[in-house]
This record gives structure tokens, sequence and C-alpha cells, in this order.
């Protein structure tokens, strides 16, 4: 029997709970297919969630009424905010989660999900047919899509069908670990990879890439001499993620530091044609900003030593993940240099390291709504999309699911500005200047990272995920109340006259709180105080950048025609015409970033499509010999 | 339709160098407020009072007491060249001062114009007609084009090149910046305090050495200038962009497309000259047209040269004749145009035209569509000539000379700015004549307009902000966020000048030096 749902979710990785998460909130019936329930939310890399970049769209996606935050407040074992010395533009939450809390925490908030079925299985083949109907996607007048998703048929024989699928594959997509010379299939250590999806999307004519990202060993926690080790503890004062956790209760664990040295950098040296990434047995692209420690000691040979991060897996867990030393070499080589690291020269690997190759969708070839242009109704996020990351991941997930929602409501899509949040950042990179290798956020790809702070997120996307129907009512009151709490502060401190001293780098939230509690017998939440300070510090930079913040905002709001031939233009330079080709932007701000489109090539597209509506407008006297470019 | 796009833009949309009369052009919604902010009228009488398109005497107010005499054109909407409220401000011609105007106008809410962009928007808004869709877009690739010569040139001069290295030593301090920010676990200092210092210090010296030897214009202005002198349509556009090699100037199919003056380097000998383009003569009673005409001839006085530009295909043009005349010029050649729509010699009027001019018609007919407009007269010439009757409407070249060498007013060179025929022999003249100009010599002029410089300018006080903030900061990690605004915003001025640096070649940076990751 075929069972028919709204909306198939493929894969249970952090885009793909945020996915059925954020979709089953806007009231669609969701199917999330699984090859394990007990999988669903697992941590394949390391144990940790935030940080730099990633910290803030955990927030944002939080500020949305997604899971992450909510999760890692559950399960986290460690917190600490980055950057803290430095200004609050740039802090950023980090987490150590325990690694088994964390898949239960998700699948207990999953389990809440109003319309949410999980399926157990592997997805063999996604069924699509040439689409007739060219009302429904994401675009009004989308007419390139050519095909329609229809769902999906399992290698067990089932088939279930839906209006949209959410590809959330993460590693899997013809997953291939390679540990030395030896090579297994698959797209996590003991789990099978998705082998029949690969094909199916080049029956669809999506055009694969392949990416490679690495693990660590992980060690036995009882084999470690901590007292040589530089001991790494969590906030006296831990900062939650979530808006709706009031505070973080569970007992923090420490973290340990040690280094490489000599001896390890020549054991790896004089193995490195075992090394697949030497050898030639592996040739896509790794993460510049996460090198394998073949790669370090190759690249940074007058390096004498290493960091080496010694990160719990949990509470009860006995692993510990070596979070910088990533490595493909075979197992005995492992064993011999992790020998070598001080404070580690009895450890037992209860895990070894391996690198993993994986089919990636390159982006030019998705939209800005993540949906596909090939495949109306087939949206892709996370690892698929070329990035790394499981806040990058999740951030897609909530978008993807969020889109598939509105699809299905004929709404128009959710798309996130650059000045909005850092999801919006990440997606327009990914589709405008598709990545080639694992993309992963930093604050620089930030333009107005000033404005898109971890601490307003909420005041920059809960108002957005109300309006959408995201954030439900316990999330609303929560942030009306801080809402209040800061306007309160603001009031106070214009009345007591503190107002002009806000920006200035020696006022504390301690100087604040005096002053504007004097002769009243109010107390006021530190938090809201931080909150005016921050607004305060930054007000004068925000107001210079408004200009070109408005300018992009106007440039954002106008819309480039679906099917333009960008080669019959001929004012547009060559080079011009090609890469606009290539993009396909939706929108001349879009359009502006695309690498090696200067301005007088916007000018000249503006033109060109304000003669197409002209000649819409005023048919009658426009012959088209006059519209239509020669050659 | 296109009301997403109208915030208010300005250029200074007079010649560089030595013009006798600035102009700053104003379009948008708020041009009339911003420049009445600046602006001192007589009798109290205010710019927003004004109606329709109107002419106003007044001066500009540069500094408390300091008062520019200037006349305000302002145009309403719709009642403009882009159907938006425009203003233009004639005043002293002078660079800096209009460099000067040019940046309050930015302070007080206007956006520098890209190329093109007034055309765009008189476009966009319907003042042009679906047809001129195409010259629209050819102007502004033209204009970005010979912005992009100018720079091209511009690199391989020393000051340039002392540019880019200031952009990349930029980058690279952005790139630490930046990566004590992102790269926060890493047992890695990125860049001390000192260190910031010390390049923020070699940056602003430079800086402030190209600024001080930032006398581009006026080394311009020191190369001999030629002037293109004529009635409208008599194809000194088109003269200038064969001269200069440029498609600077756009030749549309209606006369009087040139408002402004433009100017360009042109090669004679073994030097450089600038060649100005301005507004056709004519008598029109247009009282903007008319002001354009004043500075034309104000401009005139003060050239080394003057190339009047007569149509061969119409009679001689007595009102251009007698300005000429009249005019207090060092040197006047007489450049007879359009050639190509003469016969060569007494044989092809006989009818046997010789090789390569048998199909005279179509000769004619191309001549109209791409090149120069069929002006009315020349229409007719057309169909008189399709009638059958090619000797009485087509003229002998010698005569055509011969008659233009009577006038005495100047050599004569006998050209087509459509085919190029006759442009060395110009040239060369052009060359001797000016040959007692000293500067002719120069070989390479770096030539870095007014946008330019001023980004040049404002960079160096972002780096002025930047060199405080870290004056205060113990370590850099304290304030790398602002400090980083800062840095970002210098380096995106001076990409206006050298081009952008991206995030990814900041990320680039840092990773081919850093060992970063965990």
């Amino acid at each position: 029997m075929k069972k028919r749902h709204d909306i198939i979710v493929i894969g249970g990785g952090h885009a793909g709970i945020e996915a059925a998460w954020a979709a089953a909130s806007l009231g669609a019936d969701v199917a999330l297919i699984t090859m394990s329930w007990e999988s669903v939310g697992r941590m394949s890399c390391n144990p940790a969630i935030g940080g730099l970049g990633k910290g803030q769209i955990v927030r944002e996606i939080d500020a949305l009424g997604g899971l992450m935050g909510l999760a890692t407040d559950r399960a986290g074992i460690q917190f600490r905010m980055l950057n803290r010395s430095k200004g609050p533009a740039v802090w950023a939450p980090r987490a150590q989660a325990d690694r088994d809390l964390y898949p239960l925490a998700v699948q207990e908030l999953l389990s809440t999900a109003r319309s949410l079925d999980i399926v157990e299985g592997t997805v063999e083949e996604i069924i699509a047919t040439p689409h007739l109907d060219s009302e429904k996607s994401t675009d009004e007048s989308a007419v390139s899509t050519s095909r329609r998703i229809k769902g999906v048929l399992l290698t067990d024989g089932r088939e279930l069908l839906a209006e949209c699928v959410i590809v959330t594959t993460g590693t899997f997509l013809a997953g291939l670990m390679h540990c030395g010379l030896e090579q297994t299939e698959g797209g996590r250590v003991g789990e099978p990879g998705a082998k029949g999806l690969s094909k199916c999307f080049e029956s669809l004519g999506i055009e694969l890439g392949r990416l490679k990202t690495g693990t660590p060993p992980r060690i036995h926690r009882d084999t470690i001499d901590y007292d040589v080790c530089d001991a790494q503890p969590g906030d006296e004062y831990p900062t939650p993620f979530s808006a709706l956790t009031g505070a973080i209760l569970q007992p923090q664990v420490q973290c340990h530091v040690t280094w490489t040295n000599n001896d390890v950098h020549d054991l790896i040296r004089s193995n490195l044609h075992r090394a697949p990434m030497y050898s030639g047995q592996i040739q896509s692209n790794g993460p510049r900003y996460c090198p394998s420690i073949e790669d370090k000691v190759v690249r940074f040979a007058d390096k004498s030593k290493h960091q080496v991060f010694l990160e719990p897996e949990g509470y009860e867990n006995e692993r510990v993940y070596c979070n910088g030393v990533s490595t493909s070499l075979p197992e005995d080589v492992q064993t011999a240099f992790i020998r070598e690291v001080k404070g580690l020269e009895n450890a037992r690997i209860l895990q070894h390291g391996y690198a993993v190759e994986y089919d990636y969708v390159p982006t030019h070839q998705t939209k800005l709504s993540l949906e596909s242009k090939l495949v109306g109704g087939l949206f892709l996020a996370g690892q698929i999309n070329g990035t790394s990351g499981y806040e990058e991941a999740a951030g897609q997930g909530l978008v993807a699911g969020v889109n598939a929602a509105r699809l299905l409501g004929n709404q128009k899509p959710l798309i996130l500005g650059r000045d909005e949040a850092y999801i919006g950042v990440m997606i327009d990179d990914l589709i405008t200047r598709p990545p080639t290798e694992p993309y992963r956020m930093f604050t620089s790809r930030a333009e107005y990272r000033l404005l898109l702070r971890a601490d307003n997120a909420d005041e920059r996307l809960t108002p957005l995920g109300r309006s959408l129907g995201l954030v439900q009512d316990d999330r609303w009151r929560v942030f009306e109340n801080r809402r209040k709490a800061t306007l309160a502060v603001t009031e106070l401190c214009s009345a007591t006259g503190i107002r002009a001293s806000l920006s200035r780098p020696e006022t504390s939230v301690k100087d604040v709180a005096e002053v504007i509690s004097r002769g009243s017998n109010r107390t006021f939440c530190i938090d809201a105080i931080e909150n005016v300070l921050t607004a305060a510090k930054y007000a004068g930079y925000i107001k210079r950048q408004a200009k070109q913040i408005e300018r992009f905002r106007k440039l954002e709001s106008f819309l480039i025609p679906n099917k333009l031939d960008y080669h019959s233009m001929a004012n547009l330079r060559l080079e011009a015409r090609e890469r606009l080709g290539a993009v396909s932007p939706k929108t001349l701000g879009q359009a502006s970033r695309i690498s090696g489109i200067n301005p007088a090539d916007i000018t000249v597209l503006w033109v060109h499509i304000a003669s197409l509506k002209k000649q819409k407008q005023s048919p009658q006297h426009m012959s088209p010999e006059v519209l239509s470019s020669p050659k | 339709m296109l009301d997403q796009i109208d915030d208010t833009i300005v250029a200074v949309s007079s010649a560089s160098g030595r013009s006798p009369v600035g102009i700053i052009r104003l379009t948008g919604s708020q041009s009339i407020s911003i420049v009445e902010e600046i602006t001192n009228l007589a009798g109290g009488c205010c710019l927003r009072d004004v109606s329709g398109s109107t002419r106003i005497e007044g001066a500009i107010a540069i500094g408390a007491d300091a008062d520019v005499p200037a006349t305000f054109y302002v145009f309403r909407h719709p009642q403009s060249y882009t159907r938006e409220d425009t203003v233009e401000i004639y005043t002293i011609g002078s660079p800096p001062l209009l460099e000067l105007l040019r940046k309050r106008m930015i302070a007080l809410g206007a956006r520098a114009a890209e190329a093109g962009e007034f055309t765009a928007r008189a476009f966009l808004n319907g003042a042009m007609n679906l047809a001129q869709a195409e010259a629209v877009g050819a102007l502004i690739r033209a204009q970005s084009d010979t912005q992009l010569r100018a720079s091209r040139r511009a690199m391989d001069g020393e000051f340039t090149r002392a540019i880019s290295s200031v952009r990349d030593g930029l980058a690279e301090l952005l790139a630490l910046v930046e990566a004590d920010i992102d790269f926060a676990e890493e047992p890695i200092e990125f860049i001390t305090p000192h260190d910031v210092r010390r390049r923020l210090g070699e940056v602003a010296q430079t800086l402030s050495r190209l600024k001080a030897g930032s006398i581009a214009e006026e080394q311009l202005d020191q190369l001999p200038h030629v002037l293109l002198f004529g009635a409208p349509n008599a194809g000194k556009s088109s003269l200038m962009n064969q001269l200069t090699g440029t498609s600077r100037s756009i030749c549309a199919a209606v006369a009087g497309t040139t408002r402004d003056i433009l100017s360009a380097p042109m090669r004679i000998g073994r030097g450089e000259a600038i060649l100005l383009d301005a507004a056709g003569v004519d008598q029109s009673p247009d009282e903007v047209i008319s002001a354009a005409r004043e500075m034309v001839l104000a401009t005139a006085e003060r050239v080394d040269m003057i190339c009047i530009v007569l149509d061969v295909t119409q009679p001689v043009d007595e009102h251009v004749v007698s300005l000429a005349r009249s005019l207090d010029t060092a040197g006047i050649v007489v450049v007879a145009n359009k050639t190509d729509l003469l016969e060569q010699t007494s044989l092809a009027s006989d009818g046997a035209s010789p090789p390569g001019h048998t199909s005279t018609t179509e000769n004619v007919r191309e001549s109209n569509s791409a090149d120069e407009p069929g002006t009315a007269s020349q229409r007719e010439s057309l169909a008189h000539h399709e009638r059958g009757s090619p000797s009485q409407s087509r003229r002998l070249m010698c005569d055509v000379v011969a008659e233009l060498e009577e006038l005495s007013i100047g050599a004569v060179c006998s050209v087509s700015a459509k085919t190029g025929a006759g442009m060395d022999a110009l040239r060369d003249h052009l060359c001797d004549a000016l040959s007692e100009q000293p500067s002719i010599v120069a070989t390479e002029v770096v030539a870095l307009n007014m946008r330019q410089r001023a980004a040049i300018a404002e960079a160096a006080e972002a780096i002025c902000r930047a060199t405080e903030i870290i004056q205060q900061a113990a370590e850099t990690v304290d304030c790398a966020d602002i400090l980083a605004f800062e840095l970002r915003e210098a380096l995106d001025l001076l990409g206006q000048v050298t081009g952008d640096v991206t995030t990814e070649d900041l990320l680039g940076q840092v990773f081919a030096k850093f060992c970063i990751g965990k």
C-alpha cells in the first residue's frame, strides 16, 4: 500500500531534524525516513555544538523555534562563551555535548511534534514525474523546473508519496570511508551508505560532485595521563543557547589540551605513502580550515607542535575525542603516533580516525529557497549542499522545512537576508558563489557582522518566526518579556542620565545597574542591561552602515525574471553573461554578489529587465526586433 | 514601477581639469532638499518653493563665511532629464571645490552615481522610448569601459602600484584581525597591537604621500587641450571616439545628445593631449542649452586648439563660423567631417563610382543608422538621390575643401569620423600645431578621477579612526570587532580604485599562513 504524506525528509541528521520539526510545526504531515530511529540526532564528528559563526547560527535556529539550542542545553556537558574578551558582536556560544544524551534529547523533542511519522528504512529511489503543473513551485513563474517530485521508494519495496521531498543525506550519499589503504562503503563507522540515491540524482539530471572530510581517533578516557595535560574548564556561569532555557544546571566537565611533537611528526612523515590523501587514493577537496594532521605536518613543516584537544564524549561515555589530529592513516600508524603524544603514552584507541568521501549536489543547481532548480518539490539541505558542520546543516534544514511547507500552501519562500541572519549569509553564499570545498561559517563572511549578533538573534528573527507560524506561545512570551525588560532599562538609562555614557567602553553592567536601581527597589535582569549596553556600543557603527544596508535591501527587492536569456544581451560583457547565466540570480542584489560582476553590469541588467517590463506593459508599439539584441 | 530604486545620486558632470564651469548634478527625491542645505539664495528664496524648471542665481556656502557664486537649475519631477527631481549646480570649475561639494552632498544623504546611472534612470523612468534601451546599455558599457581603461592605464603607473600595495597590505592586516576573531581557539596570536599600530602607520603614511602626490588632475591640466566645436550633429562625438579610441561619448540618434563637456586623453605624436567634446552650439532659445553654450564658449577661450567640426553634407554653418571668428584662441583647424558621404572625384559624379564606393546609397543608409543620425535635410538629399539625380545632391570633395579654405579660419583637414579616413593627417596636424607646448612629450599620464581620489582620502580617514581605536587597546582582541569594521571600510574604498578584495581572499591568506583547525 502506498502511504501519502505532505513532506518526506530523508535523513535524521541535524538538517533532517530541523527540516522535519519546522515543517511539522507549520502543520504539514511529515515523514522522516531514517536508517534507524536510534541514530536520529547522532553526532558523527566532534561532540560539540556552536563556536565562531556557528554559535550565532544556533541562536538563530532557536529564535526561529528550532531544536538545536534546546537539545544542546539539555545534553551539554561544558559551556563556554568564546571571544568573551572581545566585543559582544563576536561572542559565540559553544558547548561540548554528551554524545549519548544529545540524540535522546533530540528524539524526545521530536516525539512532541504534531504530525511527524518516523519511518525506518533506506531510500533507494526518489520518484519524480515530468511535471505538468507549472504553478506549484516556490517561484511564482518557475518554468525551469521540468520535473516534479512524486515520492520515494525504499529498498524494502515500500513506496511513500509526497508533494515535497527534503534530502539531507550528509556523508551518506555514496559514502566511502578511508583508513589507510582500506576502503569501506558507508556514511559513518558501522553504518551503510545510501548507494542508490546517487544514481537516482544522476537520472534526474542533477550533477554530483565529491567532497571529503575527516575524523580523528577516539581513545579510552582511563588511558590518559591528565596530570601532564592542561585543563580547560567551562565557564563559571554557563550561558544557555536557547531563550527557553532558564539556566544550565547539570554539572560541567573539563576538557584537556596536549600537544604533538617532532617524534609524532616524523612518524607521520615516514608513513605518508600510506595516507590516502597523499597516495592519490582520495582526489576530492577537504576543508582548508580543518586539515588532517598529515596536512598540518606537510604544509607547516616548520611547526614543532600542534594542539590536541581531549574532549570527553559524555558523562558515562568512555570515549575521548582527540580534536586536532583528524587522520586517514592506517590503524597501526595512528596507534603509534598517538602514543608519542604527551599524556597519551598508554592511550588505547577505541575507534580509529578515518576520512570519508561523499557525493554532494553543487549548488548552482539549487535556488535560494533550497529547492532544486531541476526538480520541483525537491529540497536539499546540509552537507549535500557542500557545507560542513552540524550548525550549518541545521540552519539549512530549518529553511528547507519551512519552504517545503510554504510550497504546499502556495506561499512565497522564506529567504533570509544577509542583513538578517548568518543563515541568510550562508545560503546566499552557497547559491551565489557555489563552494568547491566544504563550506564553514565564519563571522568574517557576514558584512553586517555588528548587526548579526548572538545576543540579538531573537530580536532579529523571533517576530519573523512568529509570523511564519514557527514560534509557539511559550517562546513568544519569553521574547516579549525580554523586550519589555530591555525597554524598561533603556527608559531608565535616559531618565537617570547614564545614557550618554553607555557607549563608552569602560561602562560596565554593574555601573548601569547601580545607577538605574538607585532610589528604587527594582532589580534588573543582567541580560537586559547587557542588551542595552551592546546596542549602545554598536549604534554608531550600525548607523554608518545604514545607507549601505538600505541600498542592499533595495537591490534585494528588485526581482529578476526567471528565464532571462543572458546570452542575447549584447551590452553585457561576455564574462558577465556567462557568470549570470550560470547562477541565474533571483534579485539584482544577488546578481551583484556573483564574483566577476561589476556595478556597470548591474545597471545594464537593470535597464534590460525594465525594458522587458515596459514591453509587457505596452505591447502595441513595441516590435520584438527592437528589444532582442543583435547577436 | 521602478520606484524601489529612487535614492538620490550625485556626480560631477563637467570635464575634469581646466573647465571654467563646474557642474554638479543630483537626481532623486532628495536632491532639492540636499542642495537646499548648502545654498544661499538672493532675497531669502528657497529652492523647494520654486516650480517647474527654473534657473536661480545664488551662492553655495562652503564655510562659515565663504560663499561661492553658483547658478542652480531646478527641474521638478517629471520635467527633467531623469524624470526625477533634479538639480544642476553651475559653479567655478575648480576640482578641489567640486570634490568638496560632492562630498558634502554625500554626507547629506546622496550616493555617488555609478557609470551611466543618470541615463539609466532617464530610461527607467520613461524619459526615453524603448528603442533607445540598446543605446542606453551601450552608453553604460562605454562609460565603464572608459573607467576600466583609465584604471588600467593608471595600474601601469607608480602611483597606483603604490595604491595596490597599500590595499594588499591592508587586506593582510584585516585578514589577521579577522583571524583573531574567527580562530579564537587557536593558540596563535595572529597580530600584536604593536604590529597593528606599525602597519597602520605605514598605510597612513603611504596614503598621505599618495594624497599629496595626487595631482593627477592638475597634471592632466598641463597637457594641451583641444576642443571639438561645432553644430549639434556635426559628428563631434564620433570624432572623439575615433581620436581617443574609445566610445566615450554616445552617438545617439537625437541631436544634442552631448550636454556636458567630456574629456579623454588622446595620443598625438609621441605625447598626449586632452580632447574635449562639448555640447553642440546652435541658436536654440532653450535656457539650459544656452547655458551650456555659454560654457562651451568660455571653455573655447582657454584651450590650446579648437577643431571646428563641420558637416560637409550641409551648407557651411554660418553661425558656427561667426562664433569661431569671434573666439580669441591660439589655433584653429577646420575639420571637414563626413567625407564618406562625398564623391571623391569628378569621375564618380559622372556615375562611375570607384571600387569600394559602388553602392553609395547603401553607404548613406549605413551612415544614418549606425553613426550620425539622419537630419531632415540629409534625408531629403537621400530621397533626392534615390530619385536618380546624384550629381545634384552629392558635392565634390575638392569643391568642399576649396570652399572651406576660402573662409580662411584655419587649415582644413577632411576626415570621416565614421570610416577613420583622414585621422592620421588630423593627428599630425594637431601634433605640429601643438609642438611648442612643452608638456606634449609627457608619455604617460596617470589620470585618477575625482571619485577615485575621494576614495583614497576617505580610506585615509578610516585608517585614522582605526589607529585611534588600537591606540587605546592593550590587546588586539579587545577591539578586533570595531577595528575590523574600519579596516574593511578602508579596504572597500580602495577597492573602488584597484578592485575588490573578497572574504574568500582574506580567508585564503589566513589558511596559507597559519595552521588553523582542529
